[in-house]
């Protein structure tokens, strides 16, 4: 039940290097050394030999980029609520590289056929159905291929179908989360566009799948 | 080609189904995340209705959602500390 600062405490105290902030830098650690823990729990458990250098790590990160941009705290939040977005996000961009690191991009693609659907494939239902599926499934499908570009198609499967995080696959491509996810939706708003076009319904799809 | 799946066509149709035409991106997610969760800390379900386009961002985006998720964790943990 420590101090609870008000959000134009912990600003003043961290704005000018001095006592006042290492203070308030050694109370921030304690709060991400407490938190942490949970935040990483079905990534990392506190139990792997590596979690302790870990968290260190992300806490000496995520301390020197919350002094780095001090200025872009909106006061949307607390400011601890801000300092553990920064370290959650600092964490989880690691984590992920680590997890992703030896997966190239190429090799999932090709995994999954030459267009990149080809894993879309699963064991066909009873034989009245799969008619019917198959006839709605053919006609979505030729859509995607007819309307997204390769690059849109490539990134749909690879954060999609193989939940390759978006940083990653942003990554891989040169782009930035931001772009990639826009790229993403481009896509998704192009295919819907179609649907409505061929008067295919996101229900009649789905409709098809109902057994 | 053809797939055949219905799994995968069927998660593609329904991420079709959520599409807006304007939404926001991760970055636009990101800088307001923090004042998200606090909202669903405090009010639950409501916040999700209060922010309705980072709501809707977090439905299509895993990597925002696992970022929330996480974030939530911790602030669950500090609550009596911050
Ligand atoms: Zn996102």
């Amino acid at each position: 039940m420590a101090n609870v600062r008000s959000n134009e405490s912990w600003l003043q105290d961290l704005a000018q290097p001095g006592p006042a902030r290492e203070t308030a830098l050694a109370e921030l650690r304690r709060v991400l050394l407490r938190g942490l823990p949970y935040a990483l729990a079905s990534w990392l458990p506190s139990s792997d030999p590596q979690f302790d250098s870990f968290v260190d790590e992300v806490i000496q990160d995520t301390l020197v980029r919350v002094l780095d941009r001090l200025d872009s705290f909106e006061g949307r939040s607390r400011f601890t609520t801000w300092v553990q977005k920064i370290a959650v996000r600092i964490a989880l961009s690691e984590l992920r590289r680590k997890r992703w690191r030896d997966v190239s991009l190429d090799g999932l693609l090709e995994v999954s056929g030459e267009s990149g659907l080809g894993l879309m494939t699963d064991p066909a239902p009873g034989p009245e159905a799969a008619v019917e599926r198959s006839d709605v499934m053919a006609r979505v499908w030729r859509i995607v291929e007819e309307e997204l570009t390769d690059k849109q198609r490539a990134m749909l499967v690879a954060t999609r179908l193989h939940g390759m995080p978006l940083e990653e696959a942003a990554r891989r491509m040169d782009t930035n989360r931001n772009a990639l996810y826009k790229l993403l939706h481009d896509a998704r708003r192009r295919l819907k566009k179609r649907l409505g076009a061929e008067g295919l319904s996101v229900a009649d799809v789905l409709a098809a799948f109902e057994d | 080609m053809m797939p055949k799946s219905k799994g995968i066509l069927k998660r593609l149709m329904e991420q079709i189904e959520r599409t807006q035409e304007v939404e926001y991106d991760c970055g636009e997610v990101h800088r307001l995340l923090d004042q998200y969760a606090e909202l669903c800390l405090e009010q639950g379900e409501d916040a999700r209705n209060l922010m309705p386009l980072v709501r809707q961002h977090l439905e299509l985006c895993p990597d925002c959602k696992e970022e929330l998720d996480a974030l939530l964790r911790a602030l669950e943990a500090t609550q009596d500390e911050t």
